[in-house]
């Protein structure tokens, strides 16, 4: 008799932990989120939310009928708040924990991220994988309503380029959440983030149409490296800018960079397949400067002046041109950015911290100013590695 | 009880509150170098391990209730007894068992009420004990490899994110914070080396003792260092502090290849077996404790009231979490006092008595 | 949540008795384990009228608060 009621009172109690009563997420009780948008109002926060809409985003479904993600936005004092106003406009609950990207809005970021940013740092849901970006003359609304045609979802698709960007292109720098809570804390390096433009016929971008065509009418694209200091955007980078940057905190993987070709007119690309850096730091009569000591292995890929690359001295000058664009580049980049907005994103400061522990705890304070006035001297490393298929360009110029 | 097995439940126990809440408290003390501590306290735990070799001779297979009537006669031991049990077993018992709803109740379950939580760890625990602590002892064998693999498996997918210079420079604030952060860790969780001798009369000889106390220590040792250097590795020195749950968060950062995410349920896991066998421990010393204390001859008895009890005590406890950090600066007096100066009293305490009584 | 917890108390101290009355255990025995239930019993009525305020460590914490400035490292 005994051991029947001690299976029952033991199932008894399995169930109540199983079918957990208190704390059950149905799934068809989630909005799962894909992407955020946070804009600046004068009430607060304008909070976008784009959501995947599961049975239309399938693939298998055909893509018959309605779109694969949904947005729904409101307006609150604080972000918190506008998630749990948002419930009066679905039937479920939002599920943060599949975000892909954060998008903020400029006003925003001229006004100071760390408050919205709060929640996401809080909230047990939120994983700090996801990307972060700065749209840039639009809002962060517009943005995640736009459909893209390569993606179904349209957030992912965002992500997806961010990254595959860093990878191959070097002026734009996939941020994740968990890079900004470091650098929030850190004295010795300022946050950055990556600017997103849309380029196009925005009421079409959010339509079908964006998908339907083979110029789908509204791109985005990703372009520019926003500077900040503290939490507060400074401005923006150009190009170049944002490729030295890239360079200097080593987080080039291959991107493509285009120098004159020695003597002659004309110019030819290389391909940068590995890009290392060493931040040397130096303190001399208790003022710093630093060394950046930059390793490039590249291929030649394209070459569109007529120059014979069977000759050693050839190959040879085109390495110094293309160690000397590649210096100047980023020297320059580092220049602008001492002068321009005298914050320091790269990360001198940390190395400063690491090598020169008395100096760095007398002067961290006013390590920005510190860094503006800084001597930075960039050393190129430069290797040519492979000219591609073909050794010379088609249609070679015969010497006279 | 084999001394393998009382290294692994010796180790489980250890690793119990440590794994979630220590790399953030250690941080917190002792920044950069924190890796510092936990191997200094790692070596001072080896050297206090003579002491409580030489007291297990002492107690020549006795429990510790009639260890301390012997030496220090029966009123005085069984006070000892009644103080000690209260304010070491029992105590760590109920504020592990509130850790653990606190953690539920932030972190996975945050609408279930703590009590639900508590009531159903303690029917398993009441439940275990009721078959009988060497079955304990023997599950320890299943679940210390298990617990041992995940956490393996945790470490080397930190290593990835690992920025290595984050160490550097190395004792910046000098060596002030490095002795700090080494008492809070002999403190917590390493002298409960003094918890294992309420388990002397299972085990049968000092070598396995001995063996046991100091295979526990190093392996506790090293798998802690390595995941609070890695911690500071992965997430810089600053973060840490201000996290309560480091672990699971670094665990969250974890991607690699684009495909291995999201094992951080892998931390979870490990931390739900540690702390059971934390709070079995725990709860099998208070409960035999008890029972010896009022001459019962079985503490089986005792197992549901006391359960019963901790429960409205563990909810009672604190009421926010905030107590916490003020109960991390004071911990160490209690346990400094409890778990090394009491055996080092009890120790001398029957060495004079056996000299008197010889003389 | 506390109703169920004083449910429950009742029911297994029930049931102890019940074993009790099986075994010719002693008084002391029995003295004991029914004072442990009894103590169960109040702290969960204690617990469920909130007659206690719910910082149980709090003197705790000053005790070794004071002696952690006449000793320690505070």
């Amino acid at each position: 008799m005994r051991r029947p009621v001690m299976l029952i009172c033991a199932l008894a109690v399995m169930v109540t932990a199983l079918s957990g009563c208190w704390s059950r997420k149905e799934l068809g009780d989630l909005a799962v989120a894909i992407g955020l948008g946070i804009d600046r109002t004068d009430k607060g926060y304008r909070v976008t939310v784009q959501i995947v809409a599961p049975s239309l985003a399938a693939a298998s479904s055909g893509g018959s009928g309605g779109p694969p993600a949904l947005v729904v936005d409101t307006e609150a004092a604080t972000i918190m708040e506008a998630l749990r106003k948002l419930t009066t406009k679905l039937p479920r609950k939002i599920y943060l924990s599949h975000l892909s990207m954060l998008l903020l809005d400029e006003a925003m970021a001229k006004d100071g991220i760390r408050k919205p940013l709060d929640f996401l740092f809080r909230d047990h849901e939120v994983r700090p994988d996801f990307d972060v970006a700065i749209v840039r003359d639009g809002s962060a609304y517009d943005a995640l309503s736009i459909m893209t045609p390569l993606e179904r979802l349209p957030a992912r698709d965002l992500y997806d380029s961010l990254n595959g960007s860093q990878k191959n292109w070097a002026p734009t720098s996939a941020v994740r959440l968990l890079d900004l809570m470091k650098w929030f804390d850190l004295d010795g390096q300022e946050a950055v983030l990556t600017g997103l433009h849309l380029v196009g016929n925005l009421e079409k971008g959010k339509t079908k149409e964006n998908v339907e065509s083979i110029n789908s009418p509204l791109k985005f694209e990703y372009r520019g490296i926003g500077v900040m200091k503290d939490d507060v955007l400074l401005g923006w980078l150009n190009e170049n800018d944002s490729k030295a940057y890239n360079y200097v905190t080593g987080k080039v993987k291959s991107t493509v960079g285009k120098v004159d070709c020695p003597d002659k007119a004309g110019t030819f690309v290389m391909e940068v397949l590995q890009a290392k850096s060493r931040i040397i730091p130096k303190l001399h009569n208790g003022q710093p400067s630093a060394t950046v000591k930059i390793t490039i292995e590249a291929n030649i890929a394209e070459v569109e002046c007529s120059l014979d690359l069977n000759s050693r001295e050839v190959l040879d000058m085109m390495k110094t041109q293309a160690a000397k664009r590649t210096q100047e580049l980023i020297a320059g980049g580092i220049r602008k950015v001492q002068s321009d907005f005298g914050v320091d994103i790269f990360g001198f400061g940390t190395k400063f911290h690491k090598k020169y522990p008395a100096y760095w705890a007398s002067k961290h304070n006013q390590w920005n100013e510190e860094f503006s006035k800084m001597d930075v001297k960039v050393v190129m490393d430069y290797i040519i590695k492979g000219r591609g298929r073909i050794v010379n360009p088609p249609l070679k110029e015969e010497e006279p | 009880m084999s001394s393998r097995q009382l290294t692994m439940l010796l180790a489980l126990h250890y690793w119990g509150s440590a794994l979630l809440g220590l790399p953030s408290m250690m941080i917190g003390l002792s920044g950069k170098d924190a890796w510092a501590p936990i191997l200094l306290g790692m070596l001072f735990q080896m050297l206090i391990i003579p002491l409580f070799v030489a007291i297990y001779s002492q107690m020549n297979g006795d429990t510790m209730g009639q260890y301390l009537v012997r030496t220090l006669g029966k009123t005085a031991g069984k006070t000892m007894l009644a103080l000690y049990l209260f304010f070491v077993p029992f105590l760590i018992f109920i504020l592990t068992l509130r850790s653990l709803g606190d953690f539920t109740s932030n972190d996975l379950f945050i609408e279930t009420p703590p009590s639900a939580i508590y009531a159903l760890i303690l029917f398993a625990l009441v439940y275990c004990l009721y078959k009988g602590f060497n079955a304990v002892c023997r599950s320890t064998e299943i679940t210390f490899p298990i617990a041992l693999v995940l956490l393996v498996m945790l470490l080397l997918s930190l290593i990835y994110g690992a920025d290595w210079s984050n160490f550097l420079p190395v004792f910046e604030k000098g060596v002030h914070p490095v002795v700090e952060g080494t008492i809070n860790f002999m403190a917590y969780p390493n002298s409960e080396v003094a918890l294992s001798l309420f388990l002397v009369p299972l085990m049968k000889n000092k070598q396995a003792y001995q063996k046991a106390l100091i295979h526990s220590t190093w392996i506790t040792g090293i798998t802690l260092v390595l995941l609070t250097a890695l911690i500071i590795m992965v997430l810089g020195e600053s973060l840490p502090p201000n996290m309560p749950y480091v672990s699971q968060f670094a665990a969250k950062t974890v991607t690699i290849g684009g495909f291995y995410e999201r094992s951080e349920t892998v931390v979870t896991v490990i931390w739900f077996i540690v702390i059971f066998y934390r709070l079995i421990l725990t709860f099998y010393i208070a409960a035999h404790g008890c029972a010896e204390l009022f001459g019962l001859k079985q503490h089986t008895g005792l197992l549901i009231p006391l359960a019963l009890a901790s429960i409205p005590l563990a909810m009672n406890v604190w009421d926010n979490p905030s107590v916490i950090a003020e109960l991390n600066e004071v911990w160490y007096l209690n346990v400094f006092f409890f778990n090394l100066l009491c055996p080092l009293l009890w120790y001398t305490a029957h060495k004079l008595r056996n000299r008197v009584k010889s003389s | 949540m506390s109703v169920f917890l004083i449910s429950a108390n009742v029911l297994l101290w029930a049931w102890q008795i019940r074993r009790f009355r099986g075994k010719r255990a002693n008084v002391r025995d029995k003295v004991i384990v029914y004072s442990l239930y009894a103590i169960a019993l109040g702290l969960g009525i204690m617990l469920a009228e909130n007659w206690i305020i719910p910082d149980l460590l709090r003197p705790f914490i000053s005790l070794l608060g004071q002696v952690n400035r006449l000793f320690g490292t505070g």
